[in-house]
């Protein structure tokens, strides 16, 4: 059961952390409530509506971008842990696989990938054809 | 780190950087403006030759995982002239389907370079991410034109299937592992030596399930089924490529993971090969007779292809590993060619600018794609040198002598016929006499037939035809004086077994 | 205790629902959430057969066979949209141009 309180102290950590936040900025940060404000998800879609209302294809693309930018964390968490055994070699292959993923950012970006609006899509559009 | 540690992954390196500044270029090229981004990839793939050429005979390895031998160099070497014909011949395809240049280059050297990393790759994890590489490019590559119906669904296809088998594959990989407790073949093969005399049914199992990724790769039967898909719905010049380069890669790492890791568990697999082998001679060959398609007719064609280097690849002998490459390198040349020629004739009769072409809204102006066997008659009268070239290609796909097709065959019944595999040798010489047939259907619609269609063939670009006719001269060198590559091919199999 | 054989088996009930979703469901989207069950089922495989090696290595390969996992999804995601463009479905079984 030893092994057991440093998971209990860790949810403890999480479940304060989370609650202090929540308290503190409820005190501290001003209240101007609006329709808008107080809908669930502040940004993107409506939460009550028709299931079957069609979404912009801009969710995917973003959704496809996060997810494959989000699993680089998955290299840089295991290089953190084992950041001063790996060295300068092991930071050198780590900043060669940032500048990787940072080209691809930059076709993602000049692409219009990224745009929400209207008048860079136009500009990607353009690039397309 | 050494400082020549990295040596052995110089060739992918210059092709992937290539690839990198491709796709930069292309997002800060201006609507319209031209950019020679071929150019870059050829400088990449140039690099990339240069470097596998000094690093022959060195066999030099990197991190253990990536062993640049002789083998995988000669690989490389048949993935560089892929890639270069793929360039070369990719501008008229491009032009007429308005396809991004820039991602269809970038696409194209990335894939390559996942190609060289699993041609040299010598550990199944990293064979497995090389698969990945070349598969995820090859996939996006066959749906390029978006607007097209079929081209997405060929895409969906190939994606669900290809994603469907690489689960298989890596599946096969974790029982290896737990069989062997590593995923490098040199321990996988000692351990698998040291227990043979006690299989497992675990290990049965993983190679089994790798027997399936390898085959659904290599569109072997029955796993076949997506290649006249995505064959047909590629553009012309992507499927020039993913027809060679997909296979050079695969069968080399089919070699390579079959001949020396499995190698003692021949008992197993040699029997269920003889019959795949079979199997996709016969089903290549005689499916391929009656398509109308000639994209179609060629994709069941190269499955027939697959068969024979099946056949090269179970012989397992000297001859048949020098075999797998020497048919490989024709199988490169002369497909590439092929689809060449059907790339530049399928820009005929399309104008390319008059096409409203708004992105996702299927074109309804587009004509026909000129891909139908009956397409071609008449061919002769109005483009001569194109249907000479054509017929080149096709006679040497058939195996006529004195054409380099010719001599792999021969090669690959040889060596089926010095390891015992007689029936395999006698499937394999009547399926060819058969394919002859269908490869003919076409040269004789291109001589012997009027065509209904008013001569409107555009000029050739330089560079396609260039690379057209430095193909046909090849494919007549290798014909006829073979001596010195499969001189190379011997020295390079000798590296690694 | 829970064995090794344990999450074998469980990984291969994973695998198996996985491949029978790809050939049972009739929606694109869930044939491509029924490959990353078998790409995870693998994963659990690996973990396991790490654990009883008493290596690491099990749970590096995992890493990558995640990236991979996620290139892929995004890469059937952005192909199954184009498709739906063009006929404005998701069932696999409206798209019929290609055939032999």
């Amino acid at each position: 059961m030893q092994g057991w309180l440093s998971i209990l102290i860790m949810i403890a950590l999480g479940a304060g952390f989370a609650l202090i936040s929540v308290l503190l900025s409820g005190v501290l940060g001003p209240s101007k409530p609006s329709a808008e404000k107080s809908a669930p998800y502040e940004c993107g879609m409506p939460p009550v509506g028709d299931a079957r209302e069609r979404q912009s294809v801009k969710f995917y693309l973003v959704a496809m971008i996060f997810l494959l930018f989000d699993i680089e964390v998955a290299f840089l968490y295991p290089w953190a842990m084992a950041l001063r055994g790996l060295g300068w070699n092991g930071f050198a292959q780590v900043v060669l696989f940032m500048a990787l993923l940072l080209a691809g950012y930059v076709y993602v970006w000049r692409k219009g990938a990224l745009d929400w609006g209207n008048e860079k899509t136009e500009r990607a559009r353009k690039l397309r054809t | 780190m050494t400082p020549g540690a990295l040596n052995a992954i110089v060739p992918m390196a210059c092709v992937t950087a290539a690839g990198i500044a491709a796709m930069v270029a292309e997002s800060f090229r201006e609507p319209g403006e031209h950019m020679p981004i071929a150019g870059l990839g050829l400088v990449g793939l140039i690099g990339a030759a240069i470097s596998a050429v000094l690093l022959w005979n060195h066999n030099t390895s990197s991190f253990g995982l990536v062993s640049a031998d002789n083998f995988g160099l000669f690989v490389t070497l048949i993935l560089v002239c892929v890639g270069v014909l793929t360039l070369a011949i990719s501008g008229p395809t491009i032009e007429r389907e308005r396809l991004p240049a820039g991602e269809h280059y970038a696409l194209t050297l990335f894939a390559l370079a996942g190609m060289m990393l699993m041609a040299t790759a010598t550990d199944l994890l990293v064979i497995f991410l090389a698969l990945e590489v070349l598969s995820l490019a090859v996939y996006v590559l066959t749906g390029l034109r978006r607007d097209s119906p079929v081209a997405s669904e060929a895409a969906f296809k190939y994606f669900l299937l290809g994603a469907f088998s690489s689960a298989f594959f890596l599946y096969g990989i974790a029982f290896t592992y737990g069989v062997t407790g590593s995923t490098h073949l040199d321990r996988i093969g000692s351990v698998i030596a040291a227990g043979a005399a006690q299989e497992t049914l675990m290990q049965r199992l993983a190679l089994g399930l790798l027997l399936v990724g390898f085959a659904f790769k290599v569109s072997a039967v029955p796993f076949h089924m997506w290649t006249p898909d995505a064959y047909e719905g590629a553009p012309s010049s992507v499927t020039g490529f993913m027809s060679t380069g997909v296979k050079a890669a695969a069968f080399a790492a089919f070699v390579r993971v079959f001949l020396s890791a499995f190698e003692p568990m021949r008992a197993d697999w040699g029997a269920v090969l003889w019959v795949v082998a079979a199997a996709t001679m016969i089903l290549g060959t005689v499916v391929g007779v009656v398509q109308p398609n000639i994209k179609r007719m060629l994709a069941y064609s190269s499955i027939a292809h697959g068969g024979y280097l099946l056949v090269a690849l179970l012989s397992g002998n000297d001859l048949g590993k020098g075999a797998v490459l020497f048919y490989l390198l024709t199988y490169a040349v002369t497909n590439l060619g092929a689809f060449g020629v059907i790339g530049l004739l399928e820009s005929a009769g399309t104008q390319p600018s008059a096409i409203s072409h708004q992105p996702f809204i299927p074109a309804t102006g587009h004509q026909p794609p000129n891909d139908q066997v009956r397409d071609y008659a008449g061919l002769w009268h109005t483009h001569p040198m194109l249907a000479g070239l054509m017929t080149v290609f096709l006679l040497s796909l058939s195996g006529f002598p004195p054409m380099a097709g010719f001599i792999a065959k021969w090669y690959v019944f040889t060596a089926a016929m010095k390891a015992g595999y007689s029936g395999l040798a006698i499937i394999g010489v009547l399926t060819s006499v058969v394919s002859v047939f269908f490869y003919l259907r076409v040269v004789v619609m291109m001589y012997m037939t009027e065509g209904e269609r008013p001569a409107a063939f555009p000029a050739v670009p330089r560079m396609a035809g260039l690379a057209l006719v430095v193909s046909a001269i090849v494919i007549f060198y290798l014909g006829i004086l073979p001596a010195r590559v499969l001189d190379w091919a011997a020295q390079s199999i000798g590296t690694i077994f | 205790m829970v064995a090794l054989n344990h999450y074998l088996v469980l990984s291969a009930i994973l695998f198996a629902i996985g491949t029978a979703g790809v050939f049972v469901r009739r929606n694109l989207i869930t044939i491509l959430l029924s490959i990353e069950i078998m790409l995870n089922a693998v994963n659990l495989t690996f973990v396991a057969f790490g654990r009883a090696l008493g290596s690491a290595d099990g749970q590096i390969i995992v890493f990558f066979v995640m990236t991979v996992a996620a290139a892929e999804a995004a890469v059937g995601l952005a192909i199954v949209i184009t498709l739906f463009r063009h006929k404005e479905s998701l069932n696999p079984d409206s798209f019929t141009l290609l055939k032999w």
